[in-house]
């Protein structure tokens, strides 16, 4: 793929992203890993506290591609048939019918993940690694583009069950959106004094176009040694002292995509040290499972990911 | 940070100068710098590591045991005499080792568990400069006071320091610097050494207003010998030539001459005595004959201390002390001694070496004058010859007066002696003795007061004579018919009473004689042995570091190809980028390993002069990811462009020095 695609690459990032920052002001940074999910075809998981944007950051994204969207509000009486859908008896035809559930969109807001019980979280594991759901015995596929933004308040937070670390595993990102700087939240005032910007959003791109866009990152070039560079990262997490479970081969594979991801939306057609770096912190961090006594002493899955980058010598 | 070509040679050769140990610094010196030279490389791991460092410190362990034994007073200068040496297989390793530094680990217990987890990670240092600094500490030891010494040790700094400069500082910035720091360093070092002595001169003035020219004291009070009579603590065991059964032996501590309110004072200073031919003998007299041997040991818990002689010494040898003084009533004191000491002493056995009289062996103290007048009446003393002068004493002490250890109190008397000579009539020798004198010397008899030891009890564990504390005793000195002799007017049972006064307990008599014994194995048996046989201790250590070392079998020889093994490790890439970088570490920014281009150049950025040096290498780092990272690389013409943008910039790159 010569250069000129992966301007077109670059050309709709800078759409979705331009988009997007009309309503969501100062996290031109999370957009951009957003995206880079969205185009690495993995998911996505919002962790922060209540009212910092994360919903209303999943509901720009969804309202600027053209693609069916869907969103479920998780609490703890949710079922997994309340995702899946649900085979009812038709009594005129003598017939279970099959409903399906909302988890057969294109985009899909689990809005506050963690007030659910494990169960019906995990009813989303199937659907989100294999864009599959296997109810009463048959197998349904969901839509080519299946793409779920989770949001969860922080695991400290009263009446929440954490993510077990399976479902954890299958998002390729955790991002953390924070509180914006005052000039900024001084302008999301001004913005919203009349009416909220986002019900102004329209779509700016299509599903096929998010398609190509998919199809281009998974051409992105990788030198040998920066696949070395990634596998070393992810290694030692598995080594690390203080972490009693380590990352996956999946997060190597997420870490890969993401970048590539990055280098589309860079205008390159390869991916760079630099691109490893930005991401590796989101992609690894929220897969760790410290050890009790790290955790007490202050050490947090970010800082092992950052201690882990500054121990391995880098490409260049 | 690895030390500069030929720097360890150098500061080896330089502790070898300083230290005189010229020709085994010389064989350091080329082995250390040999490493530069062969071709082939040992790769040690952390745990060979520790071999050489657990024989270092066994090495380090002999030295202190070595230097203890046998010259525990200067054991902290030998040991850090000996330090290069000591360390020597552990710099040795590191510099024929391939990574050219050790483990951390190598070095602690706690780490070395951690090594065997392989779990933590290391930390490898390079002890290059830490051993130079051991070779400067050790130099001084030799305390060389020229000013050549102060310059070396400086220019070995500078050498030392002149590769790890920080290369933003212009030279003579740095050169400035660094005379700066030499200047601060001599000032602040002579202002220390004029504050020590100053310090020193005021306690010296201090301490004279008690006592006149020595630390020693040198007076007595009356009362003092009363207490140690009290003690049958054994701290003196001799050994007469001439022994004879159930002789006393006087022993001869100090003299005095001048008395007043109750003190003795001696009159005379010491003087040091040059030793000879060896550093054990001392000459105190001109040798005469006959001549007649003694040999004693006692113990100290202080470095200095007054021997316990007897009458008419010659000479003392097999003393280990730095420096003997003597004064002229044949007092000697040794200083900086061991806790053992062990002296053997020619004597003749009278007084013919004791200064000559004076005038002050002649006045009575105007208190006690009274009572000495009375007795000199009563006695009519002074109307016969001296002789009789001696008998009449005797008699006069013998008939009117007891012995006894318990003073019965003052009573309506001036001093305590004149309450001795009126009322009490009784008392220890201290009281005989004084009062001796006094009544001698009113007698136109030269008199002085010495105080010493009673050797007389056997012990069968040594075979020899001991001497308890409470064996004190004091004494008069008399000069009669041109010669002095000791005069004693003590009634001769009181060693007996003594002895029934304070009962001798046998199990710390035994505790103690063990304790000598151990302490002799120590000073004495120990130290010929080390002296004799404790290079050969080196043998069986550096064999067993040398077995452990095959049986391990990890050890492997490499050739060395290159400049470093690592280069296989680096990126194969030719990229001319490198070039800047290179350039920019020289001006004195590193990158660390870890450290992408374009976060480190986000890092000095602002260390440019040049703003537009910035977009320009942006641009240069872009090509130069697409020709390391991109599948297609670059196209012929765009690397000829790219190596003359690269050679382009590099000579305009130039950041801003302080």
């Amino acid at each position: 793929m010569d250069e000129l695609n992966y301007q077109w690459g670059h050309g709709i990032f800078k759409r979705l992203a331009a988009n997007m920052e009309i309503v969501i002001k100062g996290q031109k940074e999370c957009i951009r890993y957003i995206l880079a999910g969205l185009a690495s075809s993995g998911h996505i998981l919002l962790e922060d506290n209540p009212g910092t944007g994360k919903t209303t950051l999943a509901k720009a994204l969804a309202k600027s591609i053209d693609v069916d969207f869907k969103r479920i509000q998780f609490t703890p009486d949710l079922l997994p048939s309340d995702i899946l859908g649900v085979s009812i008896f038709d009594p005129s035809q003598k017939l279970f019918k099959f409903h399906n559930g909302p988890v057969f969109t294109n985009i899909l807001l689990a809005d506050e993940i963690n007030r659910a019980s494990p169960r019906t979280q995990s009813a989303l594991l199937e659907s989100m690694a294999e864009g599959q759901v296997s109810i009463d015995g048959t197998i349904l596929n969901l839509e080519k583009m299946f793409f779920v933004i989770a949001t969860q308040n922080p695991v400290e937070s009263s009446g929440t069950y954490p993510l077990p670390e399976a479902q954890m595993d299958r998002f390729a990102m955790q991002l953390k959106l924070g509180y914006v700087a005052r000039e900024q939240e001084v302008a999301i005032l001004s913005e919203q004094q009349e009416k909220h910007p986002i019900h102004t959003l329209s779509p700016c791109v299509t599903l096929k176009e998010i398609l190509d866009l998919r199809f281009m990152v998974n051409q992105v070039f990788i030198a040998k040694e920066l696949k070395l560079y990634m596998v070393d990262i992810v290694n030692k997490t598995r080594e690390q002292i203080g972490i009693s479970l380590g990352a996956s081969p999946r997060a190597t594979i997420a870490l890969m995509k993401t970048a590539q991801a990055l280098a589309v939306f860079d205008n390159q057609s390869f991916i760079t040290s630099d691109h490893i770096q930005e991401i590796a912190v989101s992609v690894i961090a929220h897969r760790l499972v410290l050890d009790p006594q790290s955790s007490f002493s202050g050490v947090t899955p970010k800082s092992v990911v950052e201690d882990i980058l500054r121990s391995i010598p880098v490409p260049v | 940070m690895k030390a500069p070509r030929l720097f360890l040679g150098a500061i080896v050769l330089f502790w070898g100068w300083q230290v005189q140990t010229i020709w085994i610094a010389i064989a350091l010196a080329l082995i250390l710098e040999s490493s530069h030279m062969v071709k082939s490389k040992f790769v040690f791991k952390p745990s060979d590591f520790n071999k050489f460092f657990d024989v270092c410190m066994v090495f380090f362990a002999g030295i202190i045991v070595i230097s203890l034994t046998l010259e525990p007073e200067k054991a902290i200068l030998i040991i850090l005499k000996w330090l290069p040496l000591v360390f020597f297989p552990l710099i040795t390793a590191q510099e024929f080792s391939v990574n050219g530094t050790i483990d951390s680990r190598a070095f602690f217990i706690v780490q070395r568990k951690r090594l065997k987890a392989d779990i933590y990670d290391s930390k490898e240092i390079d002890i290059s400069f830490l051993y130079s600094l051991f070779c400067i500490l050790s130099s001084a030891t030799a305390n060389s006071k020229g000013p050549l010494f102060f310059v070396i040790v400086v220019l070995f700094f500078v050498w030392g320091l002149w590769q790890v400069r920080s290369r933003r500082v212009s030279f003579f910035l740095w050169m400035f610097c660094i005379f700066i720091t030499i200047l601060l360093g001599y000032v602040g070092h002579n202002a220390i050494r004029l504050t020590r002595i100053k310090i020193n001169q005021w306690m010296m003035e201090y301490y004279a207003g008690y006592y006149a020219d020595n630390p020693f004291k040198n007076f007595t009070a009356l009362g003092e010998i009363g207490r140690l009579k009290l003690s049958d603590k054994i701290i003196l065991r001799v050994w007469f030539q001439d022994y004879i059964e159930d002789k006393t032996y006087r022993l001869h501590t100090s003299s005095y001459t001048g008395f007043s309110k109750s003190n003795w004072f001696s009159g005379y200073g010491f003087k040091s005595v040059e030793n000879g031919h060896d550093k054990t003998f001392w000459q105190i007299n001109p040798l005469v004959n006959p001549r007649k041997k003694m040999t004693a040991y006692f113990r100290s818990s202080r470095e200095n201390a007054v021997l316990t002689l007897p009458s008419g010494v010659l000479t003392i040898s097999e003393i280990k002390a730095l420096a003997l003084k003597k004064n002229a009533m044949q007092s000697v004191r040794v200083e900086k001694i061991p806790s053992l000491i062990k002296y053997v002493v020619s004597y003749t056995g009278n007084l013919s070496y004791d200064a000559p009289p004076s005038d002050m062996d002649l006045q009575v103290p105007g208190n006690e004058l009274p009572g000495i007048e009375k007795i000199i009446e009563e006695l009519s003393l002074d109307k016969i010859s001296d002789q009789e002068i001696l008998n009449t004493i005797r008699n006069y002490f013998l008939t009117e007066y007891t012995y006894s250890l318990d003073l019965k109190g003052k009573q309506d008397q001036a001093t305590p002696l004149q309450n001795f000579l009126n009322s009490t009539k009784s008392g220890h020798c201290e009281f005989f003795a004084t009062a001796t004198t006094l009544l001698l010397r009113k007698a136109k008899i030269p008199a002085r007061y010495a105080t010493g030891y009673m050797a007389h009890e056997y012990s069968l564990l040594g075979n020899h004579l001991i001497v308890r504390q409470r064996d004190a005793h004091a004494w008069s000195k008399a000069f009669i018919n041109g010669q002095w002799i000791n005069f004693d007017t003590t009634p001769p049972q009181f060693l007996e009473m003594d002895n029934q006064k304070v009962e001798t307990s046998i199990i710390s008599d035994f505790f103690s004689f063990l304790g000598f014994k151990l302490s002799q194995l120590r000073h004495e048996t120990g130290a010929k042995l080390m002296n004799q046989y404790g290079l050969w201790l080196i043998l069986p250590l550096g064999l067993t570091l040398f077995l452990r070392l095959r049986r391990s079998n990890r050890i492997k020889r490499i050739k060395l190809s290159g400049k470093s093994i690592d280069d296989t490790k680096q990126n194969p890439n030719d990229s001319p980028f490198y070039l800047i970088e290179t350039k920019i570490v020289q001006q004195g920014f590193p990158r660390h390993s870890y450290e992408t281009y374009s976060s480190w150049f986000a890092r000095i950025m602002h260390h440019f002069d040049n703003e537009n040096l910035n977009n320009e290498l942006q641009i240069l780092l872009q090509v130069h990811n697409r020709y390391c990272f991109s599948s297609s690389g670059l196209k012929k013409v765009e690397k000829i462009k790219f190596n003359s943008d690269i050679k382009n910039i590099l000579e305009r790159l130039i950041i801003a020095r302080i």
